[in-house]
């Protein structure tokens, strides 16, 4: 990736608040601040605020700075942003992508705060001995493991979602003891779904291995 | 609902990442709302019917039937008996063994096409 040196630098309009490019602060980063400092910064504060919403972000004054395009921008900012230079597009998600547990707790922290009806209709909040089975489940697992999206259900409950073009894994917390998992990949007629107990340990990290392993 | 209708459900910030439709936003125990596009104006119309709602997917009613075992019927909301335009798709009651595998292969075969609101939530927009 290219190196950037911006002697001027972006505002950044973070959930509402005005944030003078990655800190509280009006305080300008140094020159020598390399984009990988400056997009670990925003993370950084981006999970200590867990945020209750999706950042967005607004990009005033590029002149120096890259450009940040759009682009389906999951909570923890993985795998979403890209910058650009003139005509060569560089994604920095590999600067940005968080480990398994850190994601999947950020994720957990914000949905816990979704009031009834965040889905624009009658959803209820999702279930508290939900996020926390999950919660205690993520604890046990590796943090190695690829990163998933949460994915809150109209049930009230939630799933992890690996997915890759034709290939995706699923867990869905039916309850807080109960796993309903789908192993998708028609292409190689390997689909299948069923039922999991959350402390199957075992089996749940054979799942992921499962899509982790044709996932390269 | 006929076959041929193009269905609008609308569908929160939460269940689209990285410009696709989660197989969560169609994964329903019994029915889900959506709206006749026939009915309506267009996508914005629904849209404007939930505050602060971030996208409408649009998908066919006959393949939404034949490949995700989704029902729609014409029947309105209770709470919104006005919205002529409301129906509701009712999951495949015999399926719940295999729920998760028919909103998989929903989302994946009928391709639901994505309007996003101008809210943009969860999105990376310039000015």
């Amino acid at each position: 990736m290219e190196e950037t040196s911006p002697d001027r630098f972006s505002v950044i309009r973070w959930q509402g608040l005005f944030v003078d490019d990655m800190g509280e602060t009006a305080s300008e980063p140094s020159v020598d601040d390399t984009k990988d400092a400056i997009l670990r910064q925003l993370y950084h504060v981006y999970l200590d605020r867990c945020l209750d919403a999706r950042p967005r972000f607004h990009v005033l004054d590029d002149s120096k700075w890259p450009r940040v395009h759009t682009y389906g921008m999951t909570v923890a900012g993985v795998g979403s942003i890209v910058f650009t230079t003139g005509p060569l597009m560089v994604p920095v998600a590999h600067l940005l992508k968080p480990s398994f547990r850190a994601h999947v707790f950020a994720e957990l922290e914000r949905l816990q705060s979704l009031r009834a009806g965040w889905d624009g209709y009658r959803a209820p909040a999702l279930n508290a001995d939900v996020i926390r089975s999950a919660r205690e489940l993520v604890m046990q697992l590796s943090d190695a493991l690829p990163v998933p999206s949460v994915v809150p259900l109209a049930s009230g409950g939630l799933q992890l979602e690996w997915s890759d073009g034709q290939l995706a894994l699923e867990l869905e917390f039916e309850t807080a003891d109960i796993i309903r998992f789908l192993q998708w990949s028609p292409a190689t007629s390997e689909s299948r779904e069923d039922t999991v107990s959350v402390r199957d340990l075992a089996r749940i990290e054979a799942l992921i291995d499962w899509f982790a392993q044709r996932n390269v | 609902v006929a076959a041929l209708e193009d269905l609008f459900r609308i569908v929160s910030a939460e269940w689209i990442h990285e410009g696709r439709v989660s197989s969560g936003a169609f994964t329903f125990r019994d029915c889900f709302s959506v709206e006749i596009s026939s009915r309506t104006s267009g996508p914005l119309e629904s849209l404007s019917r939930v505050p602060g709602a971030c996208a409408v997917v649009r998908f066919n009613c006959g393949q939404a039937r034949a490949i995700g075992g989704m029902d729609t019927r014409d029947e309105r909301d209770e709470f919104h008996p006005e919205n002529q335009a409301h129906a509701h798709v009712y999951t495949d009651p015999t399926g719940n063994s295999r729920r998760k595998t028919l909103a998989k292969a929903f989302v994946t075969q009928c391709k639901p096409e994505i309007v996003l609101n101008q809210c943009g939530a969860g999105r990376v927009q310039l000015l």
